[in-house]
């Protein structure tokens, strides 16, 4: 059956994607319009038991790699507790702003959502990363159009100061390749290390349909310098966990459904050959997603997919998947769980 | 929403640094398709004459008006049949079966199956004492699936189960209905190269999904019947909701790479637009054409009867802003499906097609579709572009939405950038003469004035071409209301490239005013225009409408013979280019 009215006699074949109809009463988001990413921080939920009764190869303690992470001592001055959230994607703000919940996850009238006037002015962010410190970093996204985004700040991390809220440029890390028009895209995610007190980035500013370009960088937030960790791999998620063997950078492929990591040392540098650890083609709403978010619990690691072209696409239901694996630390692999 | 726990401190180690060098990753290298996707006609009126086909769409009327309006399943056996039924009259499925208003979905039973101890859950745990039968309905509408288990020893539902986007496995005749549709198809026998019978197509019950091959943007109930021959394998996406072939495909038998889906054969069929230009000469006129990265589709070395006319014509942008809120809106850019900094995305490739006016064929049309994934539910988009060419040298640049949009307050102001390719002088109309723009301007619709010949502007070419332009005020029986265009005419500037390149997103959403994008390349103070190379900017303004019986700039979902078809209300815009007479 055409749903089509009256058209041209095409020369050409057309297929039409007739839509999917429902009566959804979803609304995009005026933030998220073109984002299938949207990204909430909470800064504090509780207390989380790591199994310290083993310890890996480089003498970390077994297990995820973020738990230092602090309250920034501006969030409790402006009266935010551990329910608050950073958001930098579901609510329409261009930046970042930061709210409490009630306790059925509604945004709260009170404190009064806060946003300090700096975090506007990189245009729209990632996903915000917290460290020991109450710091937080961001980059610059362009979710929604590259007006507020320039291609020249793509690959730029931002740090909030803890104490003073205010947003500023931390590094502009180095591309292999200039941005280009068909990719409006530069740093893509970020993660914390506590243990050596390191941002990963993942970057895949200059990258074309036929050439990737992407970066991992590791940032020392000790000296604020940052170094390559992986080059010329476009990836998005990623994420540290200390395994049986040692410390591993995980990282989602932003081409191919696939996870793949790579061992650091103790200074959190890459030592090793890359290799495959998951493969999750068929699975999610479209069948070839990618891995947008890598995070870790108790020998658990989830994997939030979506669907990435490398495109600003307007989605209005993400249609995010989140897979759940299990570490075996018999074979420092993981296994996707029911 | 998402949250993270806080963890606990961990003791830090103090670890001395050491320097190191970048690893690479393995390489992964794509394979190039062999022979790119082919997408099927739409329509195909022979299919109607398919016997298992048309059996089949009887079959669904005569659901759609029973009651519960469920195409059941036949050739059951007894226990089987009492499950069905069973399931069919649960009094509180009932309203599963039809929409709100009581309108039927089309729903189809496509098994009946012995649940065995190993499928049993808490939920059915009696099913360990009694004989029980799971009943999968699949509603094409909705795209779910219902899992209903029957306890047939005592004749009740145990449980029911609603699966979101869920497709159970297809029955035998709806593999039959594939098979016939794909061995059918001419995109199939082409591509063979002999028409095959239905018994070659293999797999046809190898539901998309499960083999990693979907239709993911109709979000349709598909199937691939595939063919093979010798080392190479031709997959034949049927929609077996709109009964259809989507389109075939070659893949290497064996080979492993991405799957074939719906989404995967557009993209291949549209990407080629977008890696190089496409030439097209007829009827007199001759251009290239191309899908850009964020300014729609673009025609380039335009030429009639072999003068030069643009240099270029593309849509930049569109600006979407909503008066219900101040500020809100959004910017779209319009481009390729994959790299590309568009927002809303080809899905198929460009058409071309005739121009019909009073029953006579006077033109053809180059159409460029742009698709949010998810139209027309809100905050969904659909764009169209066409470029009228008429045999009589009038050209128009069109544009259309067609919803749906955030709200039904949104007012969508399309950028459209015109480069001309000889130097020439604008004139506007200020009521008795053509008055010649000097210098860089733009002008809105409150002061302009209309000739006798019913346009605003007109442009007289060095080359000795002579057009006037008519800004669209309804008058071109296209259902457009008028535009209510802002005008910019501004110097070309190759050597700062303000546009002949992608632009990026040249405005903000939600100016109310002139301040549109254009207005940033007149200069201060602005220069001459006259007789030189001219840059026209043509911004509608188009105010959407939801009320019923005058939409505008929106679409709705309609339930039609048990599935949702978009109701398409398009605002069409742009302005007439017509070859001038005399002076």
């Amino acid at each position: 059956m055409s749903r089509r009215k009256k058209r041209p006699q095409s020369t050409q074949p057309a297929a039409k994607a007739s839509p999917k109809s429902t009566k959804s009463s979803n609304r995009r988001s005026l933030l998220a319009l073109g984002s299938v990413l949207a990204v909430l921080s909470v800064l504090g939920l509780g207390l989380w038991w790591i199994n310290r009764s083993s310890a890996t190869a480089s003498n970390f303690p077994v297990g995820e790699v973020t738990s230092c992470k602090q309250i920034p001592p501006f969030a409790q001055a402006q009266g935010f507790g551990v329910n608050a959230v950073l958001d930098t994607q579901a609510r329409r703000v261009r930046g970042m702003v930061m709210y409490d919940l009630t306790s059925d996850g509604q945004e709260a009238s009170q404190p009064a959502p806060y946003q300090h006037l700096s975090w506007s002015k990189a245009g729209y962010l990632s996903s915000p990363i917290l460290d020991r410190d109450g710091a937080i970093y961001v980059g610059a996204v362009p979710w929604v159009s590259i007006l507020y985004n320039p291609p020249t700040a793509a690959n730029k991390v931002y740090r909030i100061d803890p104490r003073t809220a205010e947003l500023s440029e931390l590094l502009d890390l180095p591309a292999a390749a200039p941005a280009n028009n068909t990719n409006p895209y530069g740093i893509l995610a970020l993660n914390y290390d506590c243990n050596t007190h390191s941002l990963y980035v993942s970057s895949v500013l200059g990258s074309t349909k036929d050439q990737q370009f992407g970066r991992i960088f590791r940032v020392d937030l000790a000296r604020n310098k940052a170094s390559i960790v992986l080059d010329g791999v476009d990836s998005f998620g990623i994420g540290v966990y200390n395994g049986n063997t040692g410390k591993r950078l995980y990282y989602a492929l932003a081409r191919q459904p696939q996870i793949y990591s790579i061992a650091l040392d103790n200074q959190g540098n890459p030592s090793g050959q890359p290799r495959q650890e998951i493969d999750f083609s068929g699975q999610g709403y479209h069948g070839d997603e990618r891995g947008r978010r890598i995070s870790f619990g108790d020998a658990t690691m989830q994997v939030r997919i979506v669907q990435f072209d490398y495109t600003l696409t307007a989605v209005t239901n993400p249609n995010e998947t989140t897979l759940s694996y299990r570490y075996n630390p018999q074979t420092d692999s993981w296994q996707a769980e029911p | 929403m998402q949250r993270s726990a806080l963890y606990r401190l961990l003791l830090l180690m103090m670890l001395s640094a050491c320097g190191s060098s970048p690893a690479q990753h393995p390489t992964t290298a794509s394979v190039a398709a062999e022979t790119p996707a082919i997408l099927a006609a739409e329509i195909t009126p022979e299919a109607q004459t398919y016997p298992l086909l048309a059996a089949y769409q009887q079959a669904i009327n005569q659901a759609l008006t029973a009651t519960p309006p469920v195409l059941t399943l036949g050739s059951l056996d007894s226990q089987q049949a009492m499950a069905q039924i069973v399931a069919l009259n649960e009094p509180k499925l009932q309203g599963q079966f039809v929409d709100q208003t009581g309108t039927p979905f089309r729903n189809e039973v496509f098994g009946v199956v012995p649940v065995r101890e190993s499928d049993i859950i808490e939920a059915t745990a009696a099913c360990l004492q009694v004989s029980c039968y799971r009943v999968e309905v699949y509603n094409f509408a909705l795209n779910l699936t219902l899992a209903i288990t029957v306890d047939i020893s005592n004749q009740k539902v145990i449980v029911v189960e609603r699966l979101a986007n869920s497709q159970p496995d297809i029955p035998e005749h709806l593999t039959a209905v594939a098979r016939e549709i794909a061995s059918n198809a001419a995109e199939v026998e082409q591509a063979l190269g002999y028409k095959p019978t239905s018994d070659q197509a293999v797999m046809a019950n190898t539901k998309t999904s499960l083999n990693a091959t979907r239709c993911e943007r109709s979000i349709h109930l598909c199937v691939a019947p595939t063919f093979v021959a010798s080392e190479r394998a031709l997959w034949a996406i049927v929609d077996l909701t709109d009964t259809r072939l989507v389109g075939v495909r070659w893949t290497n038998v064996g080979a492993t790479g991405p799957a074939v889906t719906e989404k995967g054969m557009q993209n291949e069929a549209v990407l080629k637009y977008c890696d190089h230009t496409t030439r097209l000469e007829r009827d007199g006129w001759a251009f290239d054409y191309m899908l850009t990265s964020s300014d729609g589709l673009r025609i380039s070395d335009v030429s009639y009867q072999g003068k030069r006319l643009f240099k270029s014509a593309k849509l930049v942008d569109w600006h979407v802003n909503y008066s219900e809120r101040d500020g809100f809106g959004y910017s779209d850019a319009v481009g390729c499906p994959y790299f590309s900094q568009a927002a809303v995305i080809a899905v198929e490739p460009p058409m071309i097609g005739e121009i019909r006016e009073n029953d006579q064929v006077v033109g053809f049309q180059l159409v460029q579709e742009f698709w949010s994934e998810l139209w027309p539910e809100p905050c969904n988009y659909y764009y169209e572009q066409a470029f009228y060419f008429y045999f009589d040298g009038r050209f128009r640049p069109a544009i259309a939405s067609v919803g749906r949009g955030c709200g039904d307050d949104g007012t969508y102001r399309p950028v459209t950038r015109i480069s001309l390719a000889e130097t020439g002088t604008i004139s506007a109309w200020d009521g008795t003469q053509w008055q010649a723009w000097e210098t860089e301007q733009w002008q809105g619709a409150d002061t302009r004035k209309i000739n006798p010949d019913g346009a605003e502007y007109r442009l007289d070419l060095t080359n000795g071409e002579s057009y006037t332009i008519a800004t669209g005020r309804g008058q071109f029986d296209d259902g457009g209301r008028g535009d209510q265009a802002y005008v910019y005419a501004t110097l070309d500037h190759p050597e700062r490239d303000e546009g002949e390149s992608d632009m990026v997103t040249i405005g903000p959403c939600c100016n109310t005013d002139a301040n549109q994008g254009p207005e940033q390349f007149i200069d201060n103070p602005p220069e001459s225009i006259n007789n030189q190379h001219i840059v026209l900017w043509y911004v509608a303004q188009l105010k959407n409408d939801d009320t019923p019986g005058s939409q505008y700039c929106w679409a709705e979902s309609v339930l039609r013979r048990g599935v949702y078809i978009p109701e398409e209300y398009p605002c069409w815009s742009g302005p007439l280019f017509q070859p001038a007479r005399g002076q």
